[in-house]
């Protein structure tokens, strides 16, 4: 065990509003408003996991089981959806609120109301958009890419807009007050090359929520015209044109992917130098390899589109631009490979999920090249293998890293440590499962079984059930990681230590566990060999 | 001198007072921090404003 032995227990909560209203609802503080996402994101992960193993379930054999066609479309609408933007999303603000301050020596973020605001949004955009399940027309059902004319049949279009408009909204003023907050509340001697690579991440991030989410306001707004005043931007009856919104949505589209990633990026270079007690490798290298991914994500838009017609030119140069992501991606993969070579390592249960994360994104990043092959991508265009490659990145990916760095920072959030054998049990059935879940799907895409459907041909039987099997297992083995959460949090009688990990450096590990409520009133001194990465100007 | 950045505006220094000074000066830090958090969220917002006008111009136009 990398942790040592316990301190008397701090007022962890010195300064907090007493009433839980005032607490929760009107919050300014960073770590209350971080815990709230962090909440929140969890709450929307079970919903929408809970329209996964119904679509699994349907899936299980061939033939119509257990729900009717259009209600299956609007279960795999609504599960992109609530996935993306209520449980992906919404954790990764969280542990930004949470951390940000804490790894910058900053007393809040910059616009602690606006903080709230950008909170409070979401509950009511996602009760708008569940919602539409109980309407008389039915949810959205034409895929949460929305593409028309198929989203265009849904009555609840106007709805889903609204609410995509204000998650919108929620995702920019969040954007604005991080990159307000690292750029001007670093502590004294906090220089840009000494931030933790977390806080890097989300700076890039924060900028490409800036830059992309106004084009997805742009695409469903002409969407609403489209349906409601009389427009035709995607009617080839009135001029217009189905493919312009596929350009336009996948502008915004392809940078969201890296939205999803960065972050967990930024969290596995936060848990791998912990763990292998090493400074980082090529700390610079990170850094503008992050950019580089997040440069490269606006220009390579249209590879989600090869199948729609392009010209040759269009489809050489973005299938080229896709390749060449593969470059800082492989430098960011094999500078942890090199952070844990030689390293003195432990494997807690953040450390097991960290490298899950960086063996199955390399997956998915593999399968992403296979895709971006323009001869290639005709055969597995809307197929399962396209589903398969996704998932690898979004859940062995981003899921991983989110829970990696709820395992990694839970001890200074509560004051008290996870059970570790329970969080390796957690692992380890995730672990397994999910490749059971996912990797079969490789094979149904191969083999021709296309994405969205609710029936199939029975030569794809066998690999359905086998991924239903693992789906279920994997769906059961999160409610192990909310067992061991809850138990952390209230029954843990296990206090955590100031730096809890033995390896950890970095400010948040200065500050008691739990994290007072106010912390950093007075800026710290910054020492540049407690920070993670050491002393990068040596 | 380190002080507290919440406090640095509103509460008296001690030590301040004592040199005769009546209103409390604010380190450079914090005023530093408060001015670039209004000029960066400034900028922002006029990018975002911008970006938003600009994808209602292209509905406008198209339409």
């Amino acid at each position: 065990m990398s942790y040592a032995a316990t301190h008397d227990q701090h007022d962890d909560h010195h300064g907090a509003p007493k009433s839980f209203f005032q607490r929760w609802c009107m919050s300014t503080n960073h770590k209350d408003i971080g815990t709230l996402y962090l909440i929140f994101a969890l709450t929307m992960f079970f919903i929408g996991g809970s329209f996964a193993m119904t679509i699994r379930a349907e899936l299980f054999k061939p033939g119509l089981q257990l729900v009717q066609p259009y209600f299956f479309n609007e279960l795999t609408t609504m599960h992109g959806l609530i996935m993306i933007f209520g449980a992906i999303m919404p954790a990764f603000v969280g542990l930004g609120n949470w951390m940000i301050p804490l790894m910058v020596g900053a007393p809040d973020m910059a616009l602690p109301r606006m903080n709230n605001l950008s909170f409070w949004i979401l509950p009511f955009a996602f009760i708008l958009m569940l919602s539409t399940l109980f309407l008389p027309g039915g949810g959205p059902a034409g895929g949460w890419t929305m593409y028309p004319p198929l989203s265009l049949q849904s009555d609840s279009l106007a709805y889903v807009v609204f609410a995509i408009h204000l998650m919108g909204i929620s995702s920019i003023m969040g954007a604005i007050n991080i990159i307000a907050t690292i750029l001007n509340m670093r502590a004294p001697g906090m220089d840009l090359l000494k931030m933790p690579v977390f806080v890097w991440s989300w700076l890039i991030t924060a900028f490409l929520l800036i830059a992309v989410m106004p084009v997805l306001a742009g695409a469903v707004t002409m969407l609403l015209t489209d349906k409601y005043f009389g427009t035709s931007f995607f009617n080839p009856g009135g001029g217009g044109d189905p493919v312009l919104y596929q350009h336009v949505f996948w502008f915004f589209g392809h940078p969201e992917v890296y939205i999803m990633i960065l972050p967990a990026f930024g969290i596995v270079s936060e848990i791998v130098p912990t763990f292998a007690r090493k400074p980082i490798f090529g700390y610079k290298a990170m850094v503008f390899a992050l950019a580089c991914i997040a440069f490269l994500s606006f220009i390579v838009w249209a590879h989600h589109m090869f199948a729609v017609g392009l010209p040759l030119g269009a489809d050489l140069f973005f299938m080229y631009a896709t390749m060449l992501i593969a470059v800082p991606t492989g430098v960011k993969v094999f500078n942890w490979v090199a952070t844990m070579w030689g390293g003195s390592m432990t494997f807690e249960t953040p450390m097991l999920f960290a490298i899950a994360f960086i063996i199955l994104f390399t997956i998915g990043g593999f399968s992403g090249l296979m895709l971006a092959l323009v001869p290639a991508d005709f055969q597995y265009q809307d197929t399962y293998f396209v589903v398969a490659h996704f998932h690898y990145v979004l859940v062995t990916g981003a899921l991983f890293a989110i829970i990696a760095a709820a395992y990694y920072w839970l001890p200074k959030w509560s004051g008290r440590m996870y059970n570790e054998f329970w969080g390796k049990v957690h692992f380890w059935n995730s672990v397994v499962w999910v490749n059971v879940l996912f990797f079969p799907q490789h094979f149904l895409g191969l083999a021709g079984m296309p994405r969205r459907i609710p029936d199939y041909n029975v030569a794809f039987a066998n690999f359905n059930m086998i991924s239903s099997i693992g789906g279920f297992l994997f769906g059961a083995s999160q409610l192990i990681f909310l067992g061991v959460v809850i138990h952390c949090v209230f029954f843990s009688k296990k206090k955590a230590t100031d730096r809890v990990w033995e390896g950890a450096k970095g400010l948040e590990w200065t500050v008691p566990s739990p994290a007072p409520h106010h912390t950093f009133s007075v800026p710290p001194v910054i020492h540049d060999e407690e920070l993670a990465h050491g002393n990068v100007h040596a | 001198m380190t002080r507290s950045w919440r406090t640095a505006t509103c509460t008296p220094d001690p030590s301040v007072e004592a040199s005769g000074v009546t209103q409390p000066i604010p380190d450079k830090h914090a005023a530093d921090s408060r001015r670039g958090v209004r000029r960066t969220v400034k900028i922002l917002i006029a990018v975002v404003i911008g970006f938003y006008l600009l994808a209602f111009l292209q509905i406008l136009l198209m339409k």
